[in-house]
């Protein structure tokens, strides 16, 4: 599941089907600000048309076990 | 007016004479440099006690130059290519640039890598074995034992750095695949980047492979901006940036030698290449892989490559024979070989540019060229069916033949990032049965090799027959060059090199080998060549999910007689059991010395960092905040959200000024084929996940 919040307000929701267990790839890198080489998001693109127009202050990612409950729903 | 110029003419003819007898003992007498402890110190030079520097006499410059009349160096490594791939060794694809240099040089059939990547790359440059470098698998499979931690050594100076500090100018273009998985961050240590394993210059990718269209790259340390150009291909870029640097360099030190290494991604997957390479090898194998097999044999033997009555090895029991092939399987994977042959022909045409640009400068008479036509055997990693994306085989995920056939009029462009089934990398490495990883078979080892050399070359299109392996490559430079091996380097005692040198053979065919004894190991496949004798256990093949028995059986090993039996179809572990037994404990006796113990065959447990004792940047960390600018972080370095199935929470801080529309990316991984983003796109935020390419769901803010 997936949930989306703007300023604590949740704006929307969706369930993700399947998940890589592995990697996403190669070559390909995490970035903030901008996608480099080929696109995440084919309706956004990559490179220049990708970069975010605003001011990024921090982006801040956590991770935690996942619960053997929340597969099922 | 005169007046002035002639003072002026008059003072200089006198400074012009005093120069002249004070340069009397000018340059360092090269002779003399002791080349063994690198670099080579500056020898300490007294004060003065002259008051003017017109009664004074400087003494000799010290500086660093590679010996007279010293040739070049160029080495090409082709990624991912056996033994049949070239032309001039039977295969079907063409490959000018190499059989050329063939043809006016020499070849060698019995030329061998350690079976993979980043061992026979840290080999080949440094002259030792792979586990000597801690190289025994690739970096991204680093574990807490030497010999496989993936981190080199400084004992094993590589040879760009001996040529470097012995006065060359040196350069790699391509990939690199030598840097420990968790060094390559903004962090570094950057002493395992191509900058400080002795190259002035690097343009290139760190990792095992590349997307072709859309790469990441280095120039030196800082990543580079590819232009947002469709037609860009990185074959081309990386070509045009050894062309340029060659014609610089000796545009300005004409006395200077250079070493270029050139190493590009291809021909490993993805195999990418632009649709008029493609057009021109249409239909062109629709007879299969198993007539194939028997085309490239009967050419090879035809050449005198291979000895008269050499028998084709079996194809492992996995391969299917191509005539009992659907038809829509059959159409799928000519198109896969046909993209693949493809990639291979542009590969060698921008090889051909780079020799060309030597030639234009007049530099290819004395400059040694090693066409090394592989880093180990075709791949087999596209299974039984090959891949749309090589992606799904690194997580599990079987693509059938109907799914990839929707993509056959896109396969090699910008929208794949595709594989070949097995059936084509053994026809390439006919007459051998297994393929690349497999290190206890030849079709895993052994590659083409071409040496071009017109200054220090007599014999033109000779072949050579000597057994040698990309251990013996360095040593072969150094001699040539005329350098001794160095013992100390950047203050560090070396370790010798195990590798011999190949120079005895270039103008000797007869001459008795001088490599006689050479173990092999990877992930467990493993085996011992001793003058002639080959003694060997398959313990894995690529598509197999684990090791067909435990490291401790012994029951599965074969002895062959090279020397009668070029293709390994002739066990004689039954007929000279006594044999087998000497070369089994000449094999633990070579492993223990070369720090191949203990042998590590969890191959799947290796890619997990925690699991085998590998640094990870992110170890017991479970959250990260990063801010603008930060990109380019690569799977080794950034925080694993996905292996495990962990769960997480992304918080983006962000401001959009008053009045403007808020639209890009926050933050990203991955792309096209599989990965995830948070961004807004016109003002509503979305977070994507796009899975192998194939599934992708969107979240995006209502209003």
């Amino acid at each position: 599941m997936a949930t989306l919040y703007v300023n604590d307000l949740k704006v929307g929701e969706g369930r993700i089907e399947r998940t890589q267990p592995m990697i996403f790839s190669a070559d390909e890198t995490t970035d903030v600000g901008i996608d480099l080489a080929t696109p995440v998001v084919e309706r956004l693109g990559s490179g220049s048309k990708s970069k975010f127009t605003g001011i990024i202050y921090k982006v801040t990612v956590e991770v935690k076990d996942m619960k053997k409950a929340e597969k099922t729903d | 007016m005169k007046n002035n110029r002639m003072k002026g003419k008059t003072a200089l003819g006198i400074l012009g004479l005093a120069l002249g007898s004070a340069c009397a003992a000018t340059a360092f007498a090269q002779k003399d440099l002791d080349r063994t402890t690198l670099p080579i110190p500056e020898p300490r030079l007294p004060v003065s006690q002259v008051l003017d520097a017109r009664n004074a006499t400087p003494p000799e410059r010290f500086e660093v130059k590679a010996p007279e009349g010293t040739p070049n160096i160029i080495i090409v490594l082709i990624d991912d290519l056996g033994f049949a791939g070239t032309s001039a060794y039977g295969g079907p694809i063409s490959t000018p640039t190499f059989d050329g240099l063939a043809q006016n040089g020499l070849f060698y059939n019995n030329f061998h890598t350690t079976a993979v990547s980043s061992p026979t790359r840290a080999a080949l440059k440094s002259g030792r074995n792979h586990h000597v470098n801690n190289m025994g698998g690739i970096i991204e499979t680093g574990t807490a034992f030497p010999g496989n931690t993936g981190q080199i050594p400084q004992n094993v100076a590589p040879v760009a750095e001996m040529l470097r500090l012995n006065g060359y100018s040196t350069a790699a273009f391509g990939k690199w695949h030598e840097t420990a998985a968790w060094e390559a961050s903004v962090s570094g240590p950057f002493d395992r980047w191509p900058t400080r394993q002795g190259f002035d210059k690097f343009y290139g990718f760190l990792g095992g492979e590349t997307d072709h269209w859309a790469p990441s790259i280095y120039d030196g340390v800082a990543p580079v901006k590819i232009p947002e150009d469709p037609d860009y291909h990185f074959l081309t870029d990386m070509t045009d940036q050894s062309v340029a640097w060659v014609k610089y360099q000796k545009a300005m030190t004409p006395d200077r030698p250079f070493f270029v290494y050139y190493a590009p991604g291809a021909v490993h997957a993805p195999h990418h290449v632009p649709q008029e390479w493609i057009d021109r090898w249409k239909g062109k194998f629709d007879q299969g892989w198993d007539k194939l097999r028997e085309e490239i044999l009967a050419r090879q033997i035809e050449r005198g490559l291979v000895p008269k009555g050499t028998e084709l090895a079996p194809k492992p029991e996995a391969i299917p024979d191509w005539d009992k092939l659907t038809a829509d399987e059959k159409m799928l994977f000519t198109r896969q070989f046909e993209v693949f042959a493809a990639f291979l022909e542009m590969t060698d045409h921008e090889v051909g540019r780079l020799i060309k640009a030597v030639e234009e400068i007049g530099q290819l008479d004395n400059t040694l060229i090693f066409y090394v036509a592989g880093d180990n055997g075709t791949s087999a990693e596209g299974g039984r069916n090959g891949m749309f994306s090589e992606m799904t085989y690194f997580n599990d995920v079987q693509e059938t033949v109907p799914d990839m056939l929707k993509f056959i009029d896109k396969w090699g462009s910008h929208e794949t990032y595709p594989h070949m089934a097995a059936g084509w990398a053994v026809a390439l490495d006919t007459p051998y049965q297994w393929t690349k990883q497999v290190a206890s078979d030849h079709g895993g080892t052994k590659v083409g090799l071409a040496v071009h050399w017109p200054k220090g070359i007599k014999a033109e299109g000779e072949l050579r027959t000597q057994f040698h392996h990309v251990i013996d490559v360095t040593p072969t430079i150094l001699e040539a060059i005329g350098l001794p091996e160095p013992k100390i380097v950047n203050g560090v005692e070396q370790r010798p090199m195990e590798g011999v040198s190949m120079l005895y053979s270039f103008n000797d065919a007869k001459a008795k080998d001088r490599h006689v004894t050479q173990y092999f190991e990877m992930f467990g496949n493993r085996a011992i060549y001793h003058d002639g004798w080959f003694a060997r256990t398959i313990h894995k093949a690529p598509w197999e999910s684990k090791p067909r028995r435990p490291l401790d059986d012994d029951s599965a090993w074969e002895l062959y007689d090279t020397k009668t039996d070029f293709s390994l179809v002739s066990d004689l572990a039954a007929k000279h059991p006594e044999k087998l037994k000497e070369m089994q404990a000449l094999f633990m006796k070579e492993a223990e010395k070369n720090h191949a113990l203990p042998i590590d065959d969890r191959v799947f447990e290796r890619v997990n960092a925690e699991l085998v004792g590998r640094p990870d940047l992110m170890a017991g960390r479970t959250s990260l905040t990063l801010g603008e600018g930060m990109t380019g972080m690569t799977e080794n370095v950034f925080i694993n959200i996905n292996i495990k199935n962990k769960s997480k929470t992304i918080t983006a801080e962000i401001e959009v000024p008053e009045g403007t529309v808020a639209h890009g990316t926050l933050i990203a991984q991955g792309g096209r084929f599989g990965g995830w983003a948070l961004y807004v796109k016109d003002g509503v935020p979305a977070y994507d996940y796009n899975f192998l390419g194939l599934e992708r769901t969107a979240i995006t803010a209502k209003e």
